[in-house]
């Protein structure tokens, strides 16, 4: 046993483009590939919570769903707990997803309606065909609703999902994935849809529950600020790449990658006397199309630092600076020590 | 600065079958002419029914129960709908809605939605019309080729300024923006901003900006109307509300300790327990009572008046009446 519980290496994940029949008999359609996932490789280490950061079409989403083998990859290899996952059959399937659990981003849409919260949380066992009485079952339920702090369980058990709010709903969502003893859970922005109030009550949930059982997060998100509170280590996507990985604090404290950079300068921060700034963004236009991606480094048509070999030269590979923090931008020296003298003047 | 819109002891309530909700209860403030106030709050506060009542379209079964809506010193609520459609709604208020880049009618393009709004609204003939757009989409940051798009063509972004631009036709006074960037990512949010900033300086905009996010908040509003509950809890100036007085209401305070910020590490984020109460039936006392740490007796029993606490702010809460 290794202290790694997931090892991704080299993922792909192309998707063919839509094509209508007629297109197909005639071969005139576009043959474009997407290339949603396009060859990423990062470890999730026993008992982390790791994030991974991106705008929508960064492809943050597509590597949720390869990790929770709800998509086949195109090529490179998944190791889960030393094994390897890539293709797996019905069977072994069936026991990864007991494994590997997954906490939706609509706490209204991830639940059936007409499920009492006890039903809910009965399904993975019946699904799972997890033997035991009715009573054994119930002590099950009852612990998980405890685990979330759902309390008192009795109560929550006879309700119906309208009747909790949107915190309280992604509780029952954590708690399901709970009941069958999960390794790793993977949360697709689990509380972007939670108010802010409660947002961090959700987060401190999730994080003592993670804590207690010695469980691993894969966390996606587009928001740095919770990223940074929350995660152990954040690895920034673009376009189907990862530019940069590394401790969360060394990613927002020290971003090596313009695309980075430009993500931190975007986030607004509840402090007096911007009212009148317009905020000048390290970064032009938005995300290009993963069907058509940029010769070269990647970021390049967004890059205000790109230079000819940006452009012409092969993409950069990702390249350590220090422990643990790894970067794709062959300019990120020259970029930083230009950003330190703009900030001194 | 003159007042462009002033909303007086306004309530609004939607009249359900379990009984009235009262979303909007006795409210008032005042919007000035080139400024952007904020109105904040959890969802369900009435933050949106108080964009739609100003509209002077609330949603059904919403109703005004009493109270004024001013603009430019004529109450608006007794006018005939007529009139409100032909003097007042997009031709000196206009309103960005939440999600409305996502309401765009699919098998339209975006020129004919756009062209919908003129035909409604003016009487420019057609040829008019197309160049009013084509400008309009130039303002934005757009194409003017992109009316031939339809909306699954373009980006969040795009359809969020199509819309802005939209808003912006009859060159109204007021606009009121609806979680304006919610469904938008980072980056693409600080340029919708930095649109909504110019837009504001070129044509001396008012804005009314709703959102539930007290740092977009930090960056946009002049005044910031904090709500709970149907209610003003408390409205101060940019720098009252975040400068290093900190805010004067526990529940500003504690919704801003909520707000994670990049760049202040902290151990434990602070949340506040417990849900916004029901407004059929809103607790005795202050309606945040049930859910503030700092509440005593007298809060549990007594409604706080909305008082100033210094010049320009406003509060609610018993605290300030204590010694």
């Amino acid at each position: 046993m290794t202290d790694t519980i997931l090892s991704v290496k080299n993922l792909k994940k192309y998707f063919e483009p839509h094509q209508s029949f007629a297109q197909s008999i005639a071969g005139t359609g576009q043959k474009k590939l997407i290339k949603a996932i396009d060859g990423i490789s990062f470890d999730i280490r026993r008992g982390e919570i790791f994030g991974l950061i991106g705008e929508s079409g960064s492809g943050k989403t597509t590597t949720g769903k390869l990790v929770m083998k709800l998509l086949e990859p195109t090529s490179g290899q998944m190791f889960f707990n030393g094994e390897d996952v890539t293709h797996l059959d019905k069977e072994k399937l069936k026991e990864y997803r007991r494994k590997v659990q997954m906490i939706f981003q609509d706490p209204y849409a991830s639940m059936n309606p007409r499920f009492k919260i006890k039903d809910v949380l009965e399904e993975p066992l019946i699904i799972h065909k997890v033997k035991g009485t009715i009573e054994e079952r119930t002590r099950m339920i009852v612990k998980a609703l405890e685990e979330v702090k759902l309390t008192p369980p009795d109560e929550f058990m006879g309700r119906w999902p309208h009747m909790l709010s949107g915190g309280q709903r992604q509780r029952v969502a954590t708690a399901r994935t709970l009941i069958l003893n999960p390794m790793m859970l993977v949360a697709d922005e689990p509380v972007s849809m939670i108010d802010l109030s409660t947002r961090a009550e959700i987060l401190h949930m999730m994080r003592d529950v993670q804590k207690e059982l010695g469980l691993s997060y894969l966390y996606i998100t587009h928001d740095l600020s919770t990223a940074r509170y929350f995660t152990d280590r954040i690895a920034v996507m673009y376009l189907g790449r990862i530019v940069e990985i590394g401790r969360a604090d060394d990613i927002i404290d020290n971003p090596l990658h313009p695309y980075t950079q430009a993500l931190i300068e975007a986030v607004p921060e509840p402090a007096t006397g911007k009212i009148d700034i317009i905020k000048e963004l390290p970064i032009y236009g938005e995300i290009p199309s993963p069907a058509n991606i940029p010769q070269g480094c990647r970021f390049h048509t967004r890059c205000p630092y790109a230079t000819d070999a940006c452009k012409n030269e092969p993409e950069p590979e990702l390249t350590p600076d220090g422990e643990e923090h790894y970067h794709a931008c062959r300019r990120a020296y020259e970029i930083q020590a230009e950003r330190k003298r703009k900030q001194a003047v | 600065m003159n007042s462009l819109l002033k909303v007086e002891n306004l309530q609004m309530h939607y009249f359900t079958s379990k009984g009235a909700v009262r979303a909007i209860d006795d409210l008032s403030f005042e919007l000035m002419r080139g400024e952007t106030i904020g109105l904040v709050g959890e969802s369900g506060c009435g933050k949106t029914s108080l964009g739609t009542s100003i509209l002077r379209m609330p949603t059904p079964p919403g109703r005004y129960v009493s109270g004024k809506i001013l603009v430019d010193g004529v109450d608006v609520i007794p006018l005939p709908e007529k009139e409100v459609r032909r003097n007042i709604r997009w031709q000196k208020i206009s309103m960005v809605f939440q999600g409305a880049m996502n309401c765009l009618t699919p098998v339209y393009t975006i020129g004919r939605q756009m062209m919908e709004t003129l035909n409604e609204h003016s009487d420019l003939s057609r040829s008019d019309a197309e160049s009013l757009i084509a400008e309009y989409l130039g303002l934005v940051g757009l194409s003017p080729e992109i009316v031939q798009r339809y909306p699954h063509e373009l980006s969040g972004g795009m359809k969020q300024r199509a819309v802005i631009a939209t808003a912006l036709f009859l060159k109204p006074e007021i606009i009121i923006l609806d979680e304006p960037t919610t469904a938008l990512d980072v980056i693409v949010q600080a340029q919708i901003i930095n649109l909504l900033k110019k837009l504001k300086q070129q044509f001396s905009l008012s804005f009314i900006f709703i959102t539930h996010d007290l740092a977009l908040e930090a960056e946009i509003s002049d005044r910031i109307c904090v709500m709970y509950a149907g209610k003003i809890v408390e409205l101060g100036s940019n720098a009252q509300i975040y400068g290093t007085q900190s805010p004067k209401h526990p529940y500003t305070e504690r919704l801003l300790a909520a707000t994670p910020r990049l760049f202040k590490k902290v151990e434990q984020l602070q949340f506040i327990p417990g849900t916004p109460p029901d407004l059929i039936a809103p607790p005795k006392g202050c309606r945040f009572s049930p859910r503030c740490n700092k509440a005593f007796d007298r809060c549990f029993q007594e409604e706080p008046p909305l008082i100033e606490i210094e010049p320009g702010h406003m509060s609610a809460c018993w605290l300030h009446h204590r010694g």
